[in-house]
């Protein structure tokens, strides 16, 4: 569905992405893990068109993405929620929810996707008309997912989706994940919650250095002893 | 005595309407590209042009031509992005100010130049039937034209608020201003969003130029004189709120007024700029402005 | 060493802290948790001076520095470090260490001193080699051990950590976390901020638990990874022991 090949990603002149190749197929949860500065986040913007691509492929179900404006990435079906959540502080949650089905494939599904995403957060529902800048951290990030849903993506990213919440709301946000892909949205995950990720992926990338180092299901991952000392710690 | 004040009182608060108008344009293109358009007054100037001669050559009322107005500096803020802040708005966002503040000045040198040329120096105003007509309150005149101009900036004022807050358009607006990265990842083609809100932008200058071509005059030159009025009622009134920077155009202009009133005409200037001082130190994101946390 | 006593702080109308009470004892490393928007930001603010609070006291060493101003409190020997790192990008490393040494509670008269003890700290925490470099260079994770740098050049005898584990890896944790406890060995008490539970586990002494801007529960880990309503309001399942 995603497949990534031999990726190279510059800023000006640092390179920061040297080849990396991955994939994630339709209906699976997959994720990338490696240490801070490995090139994780810079790898998901290049995905979504706002770092350029220097070299390597990106296809999107077939169709090349390098060089696509951002928004028509969104409207083929490829949602990253950026590490600093996605929400517009600004705006109220009805507001978010309603700018997330913004691309005109999205506006067509716009009601069912509203109620769809509401029963899984119900706790949106008691929040509509709330400026999103005074819900709590948890609230921010089941906004998110939710308003990243009504785009409806094929596959939705999520860049560390538990960096700076209670233990507790973490779990709920990777059983959000699985159900998400449960509904038919393939995952990829960048985390550094390295357990949770395991948990619950189909299939796992190590990131170091701007290249992949390891690859394999959480299973084969954890096995390694190599991958365990330098990277994972279990 | 107190004739004279309420006098200035009204003359203020007209003249602070066409601050308003002239500051709601600068604001929108301010807040949601990031870029300062110190053309903005040109705009403004050209729109006053279009309306001078859609009444001299087709004797179309200044009123009825507000649409054609709107339409042709749309059309110009159009030409203006696409040639112009396109490139600047390609920029990461803390650089785009002075970035727009050298190409804006560029324009301002030509547009000046432009309008000598094919306008001559001279002053222009528009003298409809009732251009001299005033409302007279007691001894205190108010114009009928200025008060017509005060009102046309308080329905663009409702009218720009309402496209924010009340359209898809305007969301994405809000949702670019406030972060243009992750309103791209939400779908929204920024470009576009740019392109429009500037040639609104533009637009709005138009209008006021209409207004003020009608109740004040326009010239080649008129341009950085409203342009510097607009920009210290932006700031007096932070981002966030139309209606809130006619109150703060209102503001300025009361201040103005009454300072040349009581201290003086040389002294109309500096309590504008005494009064922006005052207010950034205690409030600095502006009277209206929503400090975002 | 340190101690609030009923503290309560309103934003709004919003109710930030609630009669909060608790107290640091010297030479531990006490870990602060609790859901977001429970207060515990708030509190650091409080401590430092950066907040006023609206009622109760805070004391440091039987002193009340309740109304004391963030520079004073500085002076006195507590220091912070924030959540979002913003070193100053474009001083090298020794120079953004050195603003906390000269203008701290070091009370470095002269920039010798104060240069060879901001260089100690960078070698305490291992950025010896990077500091002539300009922070804006560093990555996040050295940008995080550069702000406790910055913060131990004021010679604090209270340190407060703000969430400084968030966004670290399985590797880069256990190393922080050793690098917390040196600090406190050296003299240095602690309390941390923290939502990551492995650092809480392996770093704190004791825990206190806030919850809707009052204290919840406070213990040791053990305790409070087995409290059944810290689980409930924060941890989640996973996290009890046997």
């Amino acid at each position: 569905m995603l497949r990534v090949e031999g990726l190279e990603v510059a800023y000006g002149d640092l390179q920061v992405v040297w080849g990396a190749s991955f994939e994630v197929p339709g209906e699976s949860i997959v994720t990338i893990l490696g240490p801070n500065g490995a090139g994780k986040t810079t790898t998901l913007l290049a995905l979504m068109g706002l770092l350029p691509v220097v070299a390597g492929s990106v296809t999107f179900n077939g169709v090349s993405l390098v060089g696509v404006p951002t928004h028509q990435i969104v409207e083929r079906g490829l949602v990253l929620i950026p590490e600093e959540r996605a929400a517009f502080a600004t705006l109220t949650v009805e507001e978010n929810l309603d700018l997330g089905a913004y691309t005109p494939r999205a506006r067509h599904s716009r009601e069912q996707k509203m109620s769809e995403v509401l029963e899984l957060f119900p706790r949106l529902a008691e929040r509509m008309r709330q400026r999103a800048g005074t819900l709590s951290g948890g609230e921010r990030q089941m906004l998110a997912i939710g308003k990243a849903l009504m785009a409806r993506p094929e596959v939705l990213i999520l860049d560390e989706p538990s960096l700076g919440l209670a233990p507790i709301i973490v779990e709920h946000t990777f059983e959000a994940i699985e159900k998400v892909r449960d509904r038919g949205v393939s995952v990829l995950l960048v985390e550094q919650h390295v357990e949770m990720a395991l948990q619950i992926a189909d299939h796992a990338y190590v990131l170091d250095m701007g290249s992949i180092v390891a690859d394999g299901t959480s299973s084969e991952l954890s096995a390694d002893a190599r991958v365990q000392d330098a990277y994972l710690s279990l | 005595m107190s004739q004279l004040i309420l006098q200035s009182v009204v003359s203020g608060l007209l003249v602070g309407g066409m601050y308003g108008l002239v500051a709601l344009g600068l604001a929108l293109a301010f807040g949601v590209l990031k870029v300062l358009n110190v053309a903005h007054g040109e705009l403004l100037m050209l729109g006053g042009y279009t309306a001078f001669f859609a009444f001299t050559f087709w004797g179309l009322d200044p009123f009825v031509s507000l649409p054609l107005v709107f339409v042709v500096m749309f059309g110009f803020g159009v030409i203006v992005y696409l040639t112009l802040f396109r490139y600047v708005t390609r920029t990461e966002v803390h650089t785009r100010i002075k970035n727009s503040l050298l190409i804006s000045f560029g324009l301002v040198l030509v547009l000046q130049a432009l309008a000598v040329r094919f306008f001559t120096a001279d002053e222009r105003t528009i003298s409809t039937a009732y251009s001299s007509e005033a409302i007279s309150i007691g001894l205190v005149r108010i114009p009928v034209v200025r008060l017509a101009g005060l009102v046309v900036a308080v329905v663009a004022a409702l009218l720009l608020e309402w496209l924010l807050n009340r359209t898809r358009f305007g969301r994405a607006v809000r949702a670019t201003s406030e972060d243009w990265t992750r309103a791209a990842l939400s779908g929204v083609d920024v470009n576009r969003v740019y392109l429009i809100a500037f040639a609104i932008s533009a637009a709005l200058a138009g209008l006021a130029g209409s207004m003020i071509s009608l109740g004040y005059s326009v010239s080649p030159n008129i341009g950085l004189g409203w342009t510097l009025k607009a920009l210290i009622v932006v700031v007096l009134a932070g981002l966030g709120s139309m209606r809130g920077i006619i109150v703060a155009g209102l503001f300025l202009g009361l201040t103005e007024s009454l300072a040349a009133v009581w201290l003086g005409g040389e002294y109309r200037e500096v309590a504008a700029l005494v009064l922006f001082l005052i207010v950034l130190s205690i409030r600095p994101q502006g009277l209206f402005g929503r400090a975002y946390a | 060493m340190l101690e609030l006593i009923d503290v309560d702080k309103s934003f709004d109308g919003l109710r930030a802290l609630d009669g909060l009470s608790f107290t640091v004892e010297a030479g531990e490393i006490l870990g602060l948790i609790g859901p977001n928007g429970s207060g515990k930001s708030t509190a650091f603010n409080c401590i430092t001076g950066t907040l006023r609070c609206d009622r109760g006291t805070v004391t440091f060493q039987g002193e009340d520095v309740t109304r004391l101003r963030p520079h004073q409190i500085s002076h006195h020997g507590i220091a912070r470090t924030f959540q979002v790192v913003k070193p100053f990008p474009e001083l090298s490393a020794m120079e953004n260490v050195l603003v906390g040494g000269l203008y701290g509670g070091a009370g470095a008269k002269r920039t010798g001193e104060a240069t060879a003890s901001a260089m100690d700290v960078l070698d305490r925490v291992g950025l010896a080699d990077k500091a002539e470099l300009h922070a804006k260079s560093f990555t996040i994770v050295e940008r995080k051990w550069l702000e406790v740098a910055r913060a131990l050049a004021t010679r604090p005898r209270l340190l407060l950590l703000d969430e400084f584990m968030a966004g670290l890896g399985p590797q880069e944790i256990p190393h922080a976390v050793e690098l917390v406890k040196s600090i406190r060995d050296s003299g240095v008490t602690i309390v941390l901020v923290e939502h990551v539970v492995k650092a809480i586990t392996g770093a704190c002494d004791r825990v206190v638990v806030l919850d809707a801007g009052r204290k919840l529960a406070e213990g040791s880990v053990s305790d409070i990874v087995n409290d059944p309503e810290v689980i409930e309001a924060y941890l989640g399942s996973r996290h009890a022991s046997g």
